[in-house]
């Protein structure tokens, strides 16, 4: 290991991912190494940011990927959330290139693989190298049945044909982890995950296709593979053969809840900006920051970024604690917080104005995090896949779940809970239609007590979404099963969406309400929670609204608070490398 | 696992009875009339969605009251290999 950093991580404070931000230092000095110039200059070659990429060796970011008993750190997904926060809100790039497309991968292994396996991977990341993970197919997208490379068993091992496109390190990478069909019949048992050490393979039989231009994360090297006849030693399959697909839905619980959740680093970096360039624009004899409709979107921006920030919170706490039931919570935060995200950054750019377009000045970063936050929409499944595979869990959900039963444990949202070790061997293929988190709206909004604005806002929208559950619980329980799979009709997408708030919002209730007693008093202050609740757009196809008044008001005054003191936006402050401009 | 609404325990689940219910079940779902699934033939050659297929397991499991891998439907892919697994299941359980 070439860390000096604990194996074992301290559960308090100072967090791993302030050890981070010192690092790389304050992004918008000029002079900084590490910082947005230098940065801007990779994306603009369309090359991986080397000093930081050098900076992440040093810090040796791939132990996070790595469980202790293989030698590494990873041992709370919320904390590892928070350093990779610390990575994408500088250089997305980097948090996909140097990091978690080899996360992608090792989960997989985490899950699935045998002793060997783990070893061997966890080998390759400590000594800082790097692992693809080869699903995707450019003849079949989303459609992971359709797979076409084949890595077909036979007397003398595994004979692997086809190809996979787009994929992120192919090239540079050690090994692949390949999703490959490994039977010829249809069916959810013809796949499996094939551990491709390279350097297993005999010459001449595996090509790389030429490098895949993109319109954002352009410093990520995207490759392709094509074989042919190459042969494999068969203790390359990943688990049983044929367990493929459901290695994929165990794993990607863990992976689509915390990738989409780091991506809430880019959205700071996006309000800073605008805030920073707002601040200091005079405009009609003020700065632009004082117009009262850029006050009220810069307000619903930094709610919406508590919004997302809340809701993968408990999510990502759900894997470790109530791991079967993750299989709803994980596609509902893809499918939720990459649409608000992305939302979000179209709002600013507009307060930005001409400034968001510039790739050169004090906003370059701006149009680069823009480019670079869209894969959150279709990136490691699409929005829609999400809601499809929410689809068939309804019917059951309706039945078992959102009628009556009991309300999630209190640990789910307690911040100062312990939290066990990751549980990759009590991952479910299918919540069978059973999770808690819905049903703890309604005890949670009964618990009030006081009725102050914030509380009031709270009950009031608290309250539709209890309406919603209890009409959702009616049309799901007689929803025709033609309308549970991907044929499904446009109104029972819709449901999908309808459902999803009621979880986002009982994880804003939930987590204000069982932590009245966190050191950062924010916490216990009703108007976050107010806040978050009021930007859901409960009729799906609409646009989040304005804040209240007053909320708008404690929010902004927070927001500017925060932004002076260097502190980050989301809901677990922390202090930032940033420097202030200097007042003019 | 079993559900306090719908318990029905192993009473007579004859091969016809649970095939003809099953069949019922991903007609409903594929959209194909129950008459032409054949139980020899594999069910994701009718569109079965394996996904939609975790589901049918736990409608089985409530209506016959038992507990199964959520993944049977995926290893046993035909309608007779299916029925032939719930009934020695219904066997172990009585
Ligand atoms: C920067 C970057 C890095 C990448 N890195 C990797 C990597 O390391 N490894 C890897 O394997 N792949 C990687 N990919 C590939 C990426 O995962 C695929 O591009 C993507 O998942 C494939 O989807 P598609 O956009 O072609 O969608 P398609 O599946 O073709 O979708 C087309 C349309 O159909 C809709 N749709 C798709 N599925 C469903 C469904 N089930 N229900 C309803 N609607 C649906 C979609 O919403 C979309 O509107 C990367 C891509 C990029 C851009």
């Amino acid at each position: 290991m070439k860390t000096q950093l604990p194996a074992a991580p301290d559960a308090v404070a100072p967090h791993r991912a302030d050890a981070m931000e010192r690092l790389f230092g304050d992004p918008r000095d000029p002079g900084n190494p590490l910082g947005f110039t230098q940065i801007l200059a990779a994306d603009e070659r369309a090359e991986m940011f080397a000093a930081g990429e050098q900076a992440l060796d040093a810090y040796g970011l791939n132990a996070e990927f790595v469980p202790p008993q293989y030698g590494g750190r990873l041992t709370r997904l919320d904390e590892l959330i928070e350093i990779m926060r610390s990575v994408y809100r500088r250089d997305p790039c980097l948090g996909l290139g140097y990091g978690v497309s080899s996360f992608i991968a090792s989960v997989n292994i985490w899950t699935a693989g045998n002793d060997e396996h783990c070893r061997q991977v966890a080998g390759m990341l400590l000594d800082n190298r790097k692992v693809s993970v080869a699903y995707h197919e450019l003849a079949h997208g989303n459609d992971m049945a359709g797979t076409e490379f084949e890595a077909m068993p036979g007397p003398d091992g595994l004979l692997l044909n086809g190809r996979k496109e787009i994929i992120t390190n192919l090239q540079r990478s050690d090994a692949v982890v390949m999703f490959a069909r490994t039977d010829a019949r249809p069916g959810p048992r013809s796949h499996s995950q094939i551990l491709v050490d390279k350097s297993r393979i005999p010459d001449g039989r595996m090509r790389y296709l030429p490098r895949f231009p993109s319109v954002g994360m352009r410093g990520v090297q995207l490759g392709g593979v094509e074989f042919d006849d190459c042969p494999l030693p068969a203790d390359s399959v990943v688990g049983r053969q044929g367990l493929g697909l459901e290695t994929a839905l165990k794993s990607f619980q863990i992976t689509r809840t915390t990738l989409v959740a780091m991506f809430t680093g880019m959205l700071d970096t996006g309000l800073r900006t605008t805030l920073r360039h707002l601040k200091s624009r005079k405009l009609y004899g003020r700065t632009a920051a004082d117009i009262p409709q850029v006050r009220s979107v810069l307000a619903g921006v930094h709610a919406d970024l508590l919004l997302c920030e809340a809701f993968s919170t408990v999510a990502a706490r759900a894997i470790h604690l109530v791991p079967a039931e993750t299989g709803i919570y994980a596609q509902a935060v893809k499918f939720f917080v990459s649409k608000v995200l992305m939302d979000a950054m179209h709002r600013l750019s507009t307060l930005l104005g001409a400034h968001f377009y510039m790739r050169e000045g004090d906003n370059a970063i701006f149009q680069k995090l823009l480019r670079d936050i869209q894969p959150a929409g279709f990136g490691h499944a699409a929005r829609a896949a999400c809601q499809v595979s929410l689809l068939p869990q309804l019917s059951l959900l309706a039945k078992r779940s959102w009628r009556d039963g009991p309300a999630a444990p209190a640990d789910l949202f307690r911040l100062d809970a312990d939290l066990p070790g990751i549980p990759f061997d009590r991952l479910t293929v299918s919540a069978g239609g059973r999770e808690r988190l819905s049903r703890s709206l309604a005890p949670g909004l009964d618990a009030i007590t006081g009725r102050d604005h914030e509380r009031r806002e709270i009950h009031r929208v608290g309250q539709q979404l209890t309406a919603e559950l209890a009409l959702l619980a009616e049309e799901c329980a007689a929803i025709p099963a033609s309308e549970l799979s991907v044929a499904a009709s446009s109104a029972s997408y819709d449901l999908t969406h309808r459902y999803v708030n009621v979880l986002v919002g009982a994880s804003c209730v939930e987590l204000w309400r069982n932590n009245q007693h966190h050191p950062d008093p924010f916490f216990a202050d009703p108007a976050w929670a107010a806040a978050a609740l009021n930007r859901l757009t409960l009729r799906p196809g609409t646009r989040p609204e304005n804040l209240p008044g007053p909320l708008e008001q404690r929010l902004f005054d927070e927001l500017l608070e925060r932004y002076e003191s260097s502190t980050s936006f989301g809901l677990v402050r922390r202090q930032l490398a940033d420097r202030l401009p200097k007042e003019n | 696992m079993s559900s306090p609404i719908i318990e029905k325990n192993n009473q007579d689940h004859s091969p016809e009875e649970l095939t003809g219910w099953l069949k019922e079940r991903i007609a409903e779902h594929v959209q194909l009339p129950a008459a032409e699934i054949d139980p020899d033939v594999p069910l994701a050659n009718y569109g079965l969605d394996s996904l939609y297929a975790l589901t049918v397991v736990t409608e089985i499991e409530e209506h016959l009251g038992l507990t199964l891998e959520p993944t049977v439907m995926w290893d046993a892919p035909t309608l007779n290999a299916l029925v032939e697994v719930i009934r020695a299941e219904l066997a172990h359980a009585a």
